[in-house]
């Protein structure tokens, strides 16, 4: 696999307070990378130091492994807020993002068109709302056809059809073969849509690596039966099996490698002649599942 | 060149703020340059006639310096502009563009550059246009004899200028940096300077520049009564040095700090 972005050791320091904390991860072509951290974990300082615009303390990074002489003309990015001149249009404000880029204005209405925002492209940027602005932020990422899109909460301030919208487009660029990176405190939002992801708190990082492994699939199904030492036996030898311990009730929790609905588990024990006394699927929620992740760490 | 020069005027065109500057800059300097003739002195001075002043190539001397009265507003002017990439994070939209540091500012340069020629081009015109009406002499030599005041104008605006991208930068707020543009220009200096011999005064940064195009000289009757330095001298490279520590004090605040 391609390398997009390797960081190394990126450590920012505001003062005596230190932002990040030798951070590493590498990011894979074709990926949809998240970010995931509550507000001040070190997202944006992240983005904005791979984006030029911050200066790190210590380390370094390197995008698309240094073969690009100036890699930010095949990114696009939103970074915290939607930055343009308040007095331009919305037209003219991409009109100078292109001639930055030194690309042709024949995308303009295209991407427009994308976020909807075709009808208002001649009204000034200060006349439009705050999901609106996010919007044409979008816009103005995807103006240059990027290799790669980063995308920092980019859903922030939109209403739910319009989150609903960009985590299709999102999903629609990804298939294109394009590389996402996307910063949020929505563990949902990260689920729901990236393939891989580093955890971050307080500046350091937690866990990195795919979706599957450190977020997906983490409920656990009790059972009981009056044979427990059959259904334990039998529960290790199920083709899925994740892990197997006994509760404090004497109950037996299972969790599986990939999902396995209640109905398919009891139709397993069924058919190796065990009828289940107790059968109950417990989720996790996405809050306890983040607190697992950060919690420990505090 | 061209392209960041037209990505810079695509910012500002269509602000209605830098019209009202330019605008006014051109009302004050003509209505002060065509009222000044007006004035009458009294005492001692009251022997001066100011038709000399009006006519080539004096005029060049009397138009440069009232024109220079002025700059201090499009100073004003390039802090607000400057600030405003600031206050609208667009500096760092350009960066995530793709430009660099150093791209950023080199347009803005660029564009202080085509500033500072338009307004000369401007002064020049001006210069010609009521030079032509006032004058009785009209030969060539006459007319273009004293043009290295229109040469030393546009270094002194070009100087201005980039203080003001320096102010704008340091401040980053339109307020503050206009106030500090004001306060050290106007009161700051003035203060360092009364302290000081003139023989150093005259170097510091807003006495240099002043001192470029010196008050016109004053003649009554055969006597010269006040006699101005030439504007192609040491204050003229001065300036220029000047500028060049502005614009590079302003990269290194931009490469050092986040945008």
């Amino acid at each position: 696999m391609e390398t997009v972005l390797g960081i190394n050791n990126l450590s920012k320091q505001y003062g005596k307070l230190p932002a990040l904390s030798n951070v590493s991860f590498t990011i894979e072509k074709q990926s949809v990378f998240g970010i995931l951290g509550p507000n001040g974990s070190g997202k944006t300082t992240t983005l904005g130091i791979v984006l030029g615009v911050i200066n790190s303390t210590s380390g370094n990074y390197t995008w698309f492994d240094n073969s690009m002489a100036n890699p930010r003309k095949k990114i696009g990015a939103i970074l915290e807020t939607p930055n343009f001149y308040h007095y331009l249009s919305a037209y003219r404000n991409l009109q100078i993002a292109a001639d930055i880029k030194g690309i042709s204005y024949d995308n303009i209405d295209k991407v427009l068109k994308i976020v909807s925002l075709k009808d208002r492209k001649n009204h000034r940027f200060s006349t439009f709302s705050l999901g609106m602005k996010q919007r044409l932020s979008i816009a103005s990422a995807l103006l240059a056809d990027p290799e790669v899109l980063i995308l920092d909460e980019p859903t922030n301030g939109l209403d739910p059809q319009g989150i609903a919208e960009i985590r299709e487009l999102i999903k629609d660029i990804s298939s294109q073969g394009k590389t996402i990176i996307l910063a949020s405190h929505m563990l949902d939002e990260v689920e729901k849509v990236c393939t891989h992801v580093a955890v971050l708190q307080k500046g350091k990082i937690l866990t990195t690596g795919r979706v599957t492994d450190i977020l997906g699939t983490n409920d656990i199904i009790e059972v009981l039966a009056d044979d427990i030492e059959k259904i334990e036996m039998l529960a290790k030898t199920h083709p899925l099996i994740k892990s197997v311990s006994k509760s404090n009730s004497g109950k037996l929790e299972l969790s599986f490698t990939s999902s396995v609905s209640t109905s398919q588990l009891n139709e397993y024990f069924y058919t190796k002649g065990i009828v289940l006394s107790h059968l109950l699927l417990r989720k996790k929620t996405l809050e306890a599942q983040f607190l697992e992740l950060t919690g420990n760490r505090k | 060149m061209m392209k960041r020069l037209s990505i810079e005027l695509k910012k500002i065109t269509r602000y209605p703020t830098f019209w009202v500057f330019i605008g006014l800059y051109v009302l004050m300097v003509s209505l002060l340059f065509c009222a000044f003739p007006t004035i009458k002195f009294n005492g001692p001075l009251s022997a001066l006639t100011l038709k000399s002043y009006y006519t080539f190539p004096d005029i060049w001397h009397t138009l440069t310096y009232i024109a220079g009265l002025f700059n201090l507003m499009l100073g004003v002017m390039v802090v607000i502009l400057i600030t405003n990439e600031f206050t609208f994070r667009t500096v760092r939209q350009n960066i995530i563009d793709g430009w660099s540091v150093m791209d950023f500012l080199s347009a803005k340069v660029i564009l202080l550059l085509f500033l500072a020629l338009c307004t000369t081009i401007f002064v020049f015109i001006f210069g010609i246009v009521y030079g032509v009406i006032a004058s009785p002499i009209m030969d060539s030599s006459a007319i273009f004899s004293e043009v290295s005041y229109i040469i030393a104008y546009f270094v002194q605006s070009l100087a201005y200028l980039c203080f003001a991208l320096f102010m704008g930068t340091l401040f980053k707020k339109a307020g503050m940096g206009i106030i500090f543009f004001l306060v050290y220009s106007k009161i700051v200096e003035p203060l360092i300077g009364w302290k000081l011999p003139d023989t150093i005064s005259d170097y510091l940064p807003f006495h240099n520049i002043s001192k470029l195009i010196d008050i016109p000289a004053i003649k009554i009757g055969g006597m010269t009564i006040y006699h101005s330095d030439s504007p192609l001298g040491i204050h003229f490279i001065l300036t220029l040095v000047y500028s060049a520590a502005f614009v590079s004090a302003t990269y290194l605040l931009l490469k050092k700090r986040d945008n």
